[in-house]
């Protein structure tokens, strides 16, 4: 009870506060100026095309992952099985960074088109800031798709294929057991495009979170730039209560089945022929992005002077991330459990979850308004407040991760563990582990991922003397240094790969050693 | 419970190491939307200079300054800043304007015009930027250069190929403002709706601006002298244009750097020696040799990177400035956000 306390404390406070700040508006301002800012034209037109564009974005991310994902799952080649997980190491590449690489790409494009007189790509607009943003987030939904499709017990494919023919397998039964996580991928794209408009700015499209950061800067302003992120915060909560929602109704028991056992499963030539096609765009999102990072970024030597002058940078952020991703996969596997257990907790988890939603800047300013008072000094001068906006922002990610896990771990499995271990130190670190182990390593690597990330917040309460390699990506961003940019670019996506495998390994070795 | 005894555990170490953060050390906390590489190389010359330590907060390009002053704006009732040092000047009037600025007028900036002064103290202006065209010389001729704002639409110019960036933050929307001041509100509405309907680029920032000028894909836009700068140190085929300086032109936008103490600052004498060190002729004539200024608000002596002799400013007050992005937000939200 007191650890949810104290989760709830951290999570809701600077909710309160922004909340505080609405009222203090509403009442200020009067309620007709309010009204009539939230109905003006211009504004619902923006939200509804957002909505639609958000909508847009995670319906083909989730496309591209499924059919890819099949793909993937039935190919027969040993080498393609092996490198399967290679695609993510693109997900920690800011979206903003994303944006400028493709933008580069359009550019040689058009470049060589008009040599050979062909008329150039349109470089700003809906469609190609679409294409861009699915690029971008392309990553995430696959995470998602992938550990869906590894977790369906095999020996329910396997007693499919008895049942109905073995090429709709596939769909009547893999696909339909992963939906769950593929919807729950899909609607964290959503949210992340929605809160994004960092993507669609370069290709001159305006997005409803621009307005946000519009209101925000122009008028100086929280609580009227917290009354203008509502709609967005209220449609989230209805999409994430509706997932959650839907992972309940959708689980089933299948024991864990995350290794060693093999299915051969045919598609229908079809979705055989997108799935190639879809494989090769995951390539590209990989390849295309990376390739142009390393051409951009000089040479090796460049490389390592950004990343000497960045040592404290690196420390600091890797702290970060780390405390985040520990602190938030203990608490999201305990609100999990919590939600599962008690029902009166998912009102508190559902008003949390409007969190995920806020941008990241309003954040900051709840959390100051939070912490920042003579009772709390400490804290909100210490490395505790970025930890604690990055943990605000993405607990969702692992309470839903967790959430899924307790779904598919036959909860029979805990119990007769707790009856033959005894020691409750064995029966976390050889049953509960291990039974979760994929999603303890999801969840880990989504929160780290996403902390190392994370801007809008954290650039606010970050204390004096700390920074973080994001924010110092951004500020070399405006000086113009590509080339040191792209360097820890690269630098950060293999400072994820690593710190995500050492993890890896060892949660592996605790797995292993439950086998033995 | 070994779940619950692990979170414990995890709130208790995450709770001292907080604390042992939090002790107080002889420094000064300084918060600056300056550029960090240019704010952390003059934080290290003062540190070594006076023995003090700096704890510095930086801002980015992506927030324009804004999350800064909102920050200052939050902690006001419970000040961490001591000094605020910022690389324009409208956001420290919006500051002025929350009282969140003390009084401190330092002997240093006695020979500062007193325009580029607050007359109530609460802050001090000196070296800064221009706004300037960055022009592509490899699709431009010298004889083609754009001499006026308003040539954006003298249809010299295809206008998919000129581009400027979006005036809701920063230093562009500054310009909006002195725009507004100048020449009233309908003809500063009537110069940005020209822009959407003409079909002219707008982009996400200033240095979006100039990386499309210096790889070609536009042949000019509207930045900043230090974004200009920046592109032509990295060999780019690009050239400085000050706007407006014919006879009867109204004059480049001058954006000078501002500093100010922060009222009820913990370590207001750290911060004072700071602003005395910052607003010195030294200080100032290294921050244009290191790069970070372009424009001097006093004579230095000192050379600059471009040539700004006989540079005619738009004659406007910073006050008058701010009061035409007031009048600026809502038509330039209308237009620039849909």
């Amino acid at each position: 009870m007191l650890i949810m306390l104290c989760i709830i404390f951290i999570v809701t406070g600077p909710l309160l506060s922004l909340l505080f700040l609405i009222i203090n508006e509403v009442s200020g301002s009067g309620l007709k100026e309010i009204t009539g800012f939230l109905s003006g034209e211009r504004k619902v037109t923006l939200l509804i095309r957002t909505i639609i564009y958000s909508a847009e974005t995670a319906f083909f991310c989730g496309l591209i992952s499924v059919l890819a994902g099949s793909f993937l799952y039935c190919v027969k080649n040993s080498l393609i099985k092996k490198i399967k997980w290679i695609f993510l190491f693109s997900l920690p590449i800011p979206p903003y960074i994303h944006a400028l690489v493709w933008w580069k790409m359009f550019f040689y494009i058009n470049k060589f088109l008009t040599s050979v007189g062909i008329q150039e790509l349109a470089t700003r607009g809906y469609g190609i800031s679409l294409f861009t943003q699915i690029m971008a987030y392309l990553p995430i939904a696959m995470v998602f798709v992938m550990i869906s499709f590894e977790t369906v017990e095999k020996r329910l494919v396997e007693q499919s294929k008895m049942l109905i023919p073995e090429k709709n397998v596939f769909i009547r039964t893999v696909l339909r057991l992963s939906l769950p996580g593929i919807l729950f991928g899909m609607g964290i794209v959503y949210i992340l495009t929605f809160n994004d408009y960092s993507i669609s700015s370069i290709f001159s499209e305006n997005l409803y979170s621009l307005e946000t950061f519009v209101v925000f800067s122009s008028t100086n302003n929280p609580g009227l730039a917290s009354i203008s992120s509502l709609p967005g915060m209220f449609i989230t909560l209805v999409l994430m209560t509706g997932i959650l929602v839907f992972i309940k109704k959708a689980q089933y028991k299948p024991e864990l089945n995350f290794k060693k056992e093999k299915t051969e499963l045919k598609l229908k030539p079809l979705i055989h022929i997108t799935g190639i096609i879809c494989f090769i765009i995951m390539l590209l999102q990989l390849f295309i992005p990376v390739t142009v990072l390393i051409i951009n970024s000089v040479d090796l030597r460049g490389i390592f002077y950004s990343i000497e002058t960045s040592l404290s940078e690196i420390v600091h952020s890797v702290v970060i991330g780390i405390i985040t991703a520990l602190l938030a996969v203990f608490s999201g596997f305990f609100i999990a459990y919590c939600i599962k257990e008690k029902k009166f907790i998912k009102i508190v988890i559902a008003f949390s979850l409007i969190l995920f939603t806020l941008p990241g800047s309003l954040l900051g300013i709840g959390m100051i308004y939070f912490w920042n008072n003579l009772l709390m000094s400490s804290l909100y001068s210490s490395i505790l407040m970025p930890v604690f906006a990055s943990f605000i922002r993405f607990i969702p990610v692992a309470v839903v991760v967790f959430y899924a896990s307790f779904g598919r771990v036959d909860a029979k499995l805990t119990e007769a563990g707790r009856i033959i271990t005894g020691r409750k130190i064995k029966l976390f670190s050889e049953i509960i582990i291990p039974l979760h182990f994929s999603s303890f390593i999801i969840a880990f690597a989504l929160e780290f991922i996403f902390t190392i990330g994370e801007l809008g917040a954290t650039v606010l309460v970050v204390p004096p003397g700390i920074n973080t390699l994001t924010i110092k990506i951004y500020n070399f961003l405006h000086y113009g240094s590509s080339d040191v940019v792209y360097g820890l670019c690269l630098f950060i996506i293999l400072l994820c790969f690593l710190v995500v495998s050492v993890v890896s390994l060892i949660l592996k070795k605790m797995e292993r050693k439950r086998y033995d | 419970v070994v779940l619950k005894r692990l979170s414990c555990l995890i709130f208790l170490v995450l709770f001292v190491i907080s604390i042992l953060s939090g002790c107080n050390k002889n420094s000064v906390v300084i918060y600056t939307s300056v550029d960090q590489n240019f704010s952390s190389v003059l934080f290290e010359k003062f540190e070594k200079d006076t023995g003090i330590k700096v704890e510095a907060k930086y801002d980015t390009e992506a927030s324009k300054t804004t999350g800064m002053v909102q920050t200052l704006i939050s902690e006001k009732s419970n000040p961490r800043a001591d000094v605020f040092w910022n690389g324009e000047i409208a956001q420290t009037l919006v500051l002025k304007d929350n009282d969140v600025l003390g009084k401190y007028i330092s002997p240093k900036a006695d020979k500062i015009p007193q325009n580029f002064k607050d007359a109530d103290g609460t802050w001090t202006a000196f070296g800064g930027r221009a706004r300037v065209f960055i022009v592509n010389t490899e699709l431009l001729d010298k004889k083609d250069y754009p001499v006026s704002v308003v040539d954006y639409f003298s249809g010299k110019y295809p206008s998919d190929k000129i581009c400027i960036a979006r005036p809701l933050s920063g230093t562009t929307y500054t310009q909006a403002g002195a725009f507004y001041a100048l020449w009233g509100n309908e003809k500063g509405k009537k110069f940005y709706s020209d822009i959407i309907d003409k079909g002219i680029r707008v982009v996400e920032g200033n240095s979006v601006v100039r990386d499309m000028v210096a790889e070609g894909s536009m042949l000019w836009g509207l930045t900043d002298t230090d974004d200009a700068l920046g592109a032509i140190e990295k060999d780019a085929k690009v050239d400085i244009v000050f706007p407006d300086q014919q006879e009867d032109g109204m004059g480049t936008l001058i954006i000078p750097n501002s500093v100010a103490l922060v009222k009820g600052s913990i370590n207001a004498d750290n911060a004072k020696i700071f602003i005395d060190y910052l607003l010195s002729v030294e200080i100032e004539e290294y921050l244009i040799e290191i790069g970070w200024c372009q424009v001097g608000v006093r004579d230095t002596g000192a050379e600059t990177p471009i040539n700004i002799e006989g540079l005619k400013s738009i004659d406007i007050s910073f006050e008058n400035i701010f009061r035409g992005m007031e009048a600026a937000k809502d038509d330039l939200q209308e237009l620039f956000v849909k």
